[in-house]
């Protein structure tokens, strides 16, 4: 591998331009594949696509230039601490706009700590979630016949399907 | 509205959705049954249960205890989560469970199912034991068998991945008319699975003496035990092994007995059996040390017909001397003094001692068992 490269270029699933650093890009093995690939190409005009789209994938780089310093060569506890922080901070948004997006292009990219943590942090929405908002997250349509909802509540009294 | 309507959310696959849900509370998952049948389905997997216990296990951790009652609304059944600084106790409400009122011991915790049994055991009426879980609020009587009498009697409780089956193992003694040494006389087995009683084979433990509580783990029961030997009594283990049915004795490693004992103490330590042995030694110039060390019980765990062996984990130095260990807690010790009893203590592999602030317990706890939340249900035993 060239050592002279410093970053690749790739193209999201929408066909915008982005740049990732080739240290960032380590965090996730199929990137790291993409970069060998152009890196070992003489055909350096193509640009990989990424099936992530834009809005998504800005906050996949965001994440992964921060955390490759730390991931490339290990860090000290105050850095651990201060990179917790700025995790709770990157992921301030909101369930309904990409957090789903997120978790996609995580598990796509095998990514497992930005996983884990877009995981965490849908569990935490959830958590005081009544049942018809999951439902709405989720697209998923309430399949339970009207005596199926009867005899759930008479097992297990409170039981709300709304 | 796009926002009511989850906007252009992408539909999650099915593993995704699962990553999810392991990781929320019990409480909020009993919720989410009703959402769809596929989410219904997915909740009452043993797949998923077994996935939801153990990242419960780890992520929270908690132990429970048996503790005497004075607040009406609470049983004496508490929680205990070890913060940074403070101990906290969470007491498991009554509400429809007036009955827990009159637990008068616990017999063991498992995948988060407790045993405890009611009223008490030495005399008549006969007590009753109960399943219950704390976090899901399923509770199950457990029937009586038809020869209980319950004069005297040691409890155990475990699961069994083997056969995927909870058991509750009840050993009967009798006081031997012409000697004055009690025995075993009789010894039954509870399965959930079958929901009956039967009599097994006890041949090895007759004479045995038990002592302290029990330990559940790798499908068995552990308890220390005293054996007579010849002339002599000799501390060993008992283990059941809850797949076989049968008994077996382990010895306790010969470098062990010496020095002068304080006391033996049974848990897991890396989901194996482990002893935490306390004894007193002289170090230098007749000035004595209390002493802990961590053993480990390798392979073949105690089931039946395997053999075994004994590794030794760490020995420290338990200081102040009066620390009393209590069971293992995240791979430390978790200790009383009996001098400073609002005070939790805990000591690391590396001697570092720290120190829990509680109100509750007074320093001792004496029935003292592994707990975290699941969702395990006593109406499918199957556990992977």
């Amino acid at each position: 591998m060239s050592s002279s490269v410093e970053a690749i270029t790739v193209l999201s699933s929408d066909g915008d331009e982005f740049k990732i650093t080739v240290s960032a890009a380590k965090l996730s093995k199929p990137l790291n594949w993409m970069l060998e690939d152009v890196c070992f190409s003489d055909d350096c005009d193509e640009v990989p696509t990424i099936e992530v789209n834009s809005k998504t994938l800005v906050k996949v780089i965001e994440y992964c230039e921060k955390h490759a310093p730390r991931a490339n060569s290990g860090a000290s506890d105050s850095d651990a601490e201060e990179l917790k922080k700025w995790d709770i901070e990157f992921m301030k948004m909101d369930v309904k706009d990409i957090l789903f997006h997120i978790l996609m292009a995580a598990n796509y990219l095998h990514m497992e700590g930005l996983y884990d943590l877009a995981c965490q942090t849908a569990a935490d929405l959830m958590k005081g979630m009544t049942v018809s908002q999951i439902r709405k997250i989720f697209h998923i349509k309430n399949d339970f016949s009207s005596e199926e909802q009867e005899q759930l509540r008479r097992q297990h009294p409170g039981c709300s399907f709304d | 509205m796009k926002a009511a309507t989850g906007g252009d959310n992408p539909y999650l696959p099915h593993e995704i959705i699962i990553d999810i849900l392991k990781r929320l509370r019990v409480k909020s998952l009993l919720r989410f049954r009703a959402v769809c049948k596929d989410w219904r389905n997915i909740l009452k997997s043993p797949f998923f249960i077994e996935e939801h216990y153990h990242r419960s296990a780890k992520k929270n951790p908690l132990l429970t205890c048996h503790v005497s009652n004075r607040n009406p609304i609470y049983s004496p059944l508490c929680l205990f989560r070890l913060e940074k600084e403070t101990v906290e106790v969470e007491r498991i409400h009554l509400m429809e469970f007036d009955f827990l009122r009159r637990v008068s011991s616990m017999i063991g915790s498992s995948n988060g199912l407790l045993c405890v049994e009611l009223g008490d055991v030495k005399f008549d009426p006969p007590s009753s034991l109960f399943l219950l879980n704390p976090a899901t609020r399923e509770v199950m009587k457990v029937p009586r068998s038809t020869k209980d009498v319950r004069r005297c009697c040691h409890f155990g409780f475990g699961y069994s991945s083997v056969v995927g089956d909870y058991k509750i193992v009840m050993i009967h003694k009798e006081r031997i008319n012409s000697r004055s040494i009690i025995c075993v006389d009789r010894v039954e087995v509870y399965s959930l699975r079958t929901g009956s009683w039967k009599e097994v084979e006890f041949g090895v433990i007759q004479g045995a003496c038990f002592l302290y509580n029990p330990v559940a783990v790798n499908g068995a029961i552990f308890w220390l035990g005293i054996i007579l030997e010849g002339e002599h009594c000799r501390r060993m283990i008992i283990s059941f092994d809850l797949a076989m049915e049968a008994f077996t004795l382990i010895r306790i490693p010969s470098s062990a007995f010496v020095p002068r004992l304080v006391q033996y103490v049974l848990d897991v330590y890396e989901n194996k059996l482990a002893m935490i042995h306390q004894y007193v030694n002289e170090l230098k110039e007749a000035l004595e040390y209390t002493f802990i060390d961590i053993w480990v019980l390798e392979e073949g765990s105690g089931a039946y017909g395997k053999s075994c062996s004994w590794s030794k984990k760490y020995g420290i130095r338990a200081d102040p001397f009066s620390l009393r260990p209590i069971c293992l807690w995240r791979n430390e010790i978790a200790c009383f003094n009996p001098n400073d009893p609002d005070l939790l203590f805990s000591l690391t592999a590396n001697n570092e001692l720290k120190r829990f602030h509680q109100s509750l317990c007074q320093g001792y706890m004496p029935e003292c068992f592994f707990y975290a939340e699941s969702l395990a249900s006593m109406c499918n035993t199957y556990f992977e």
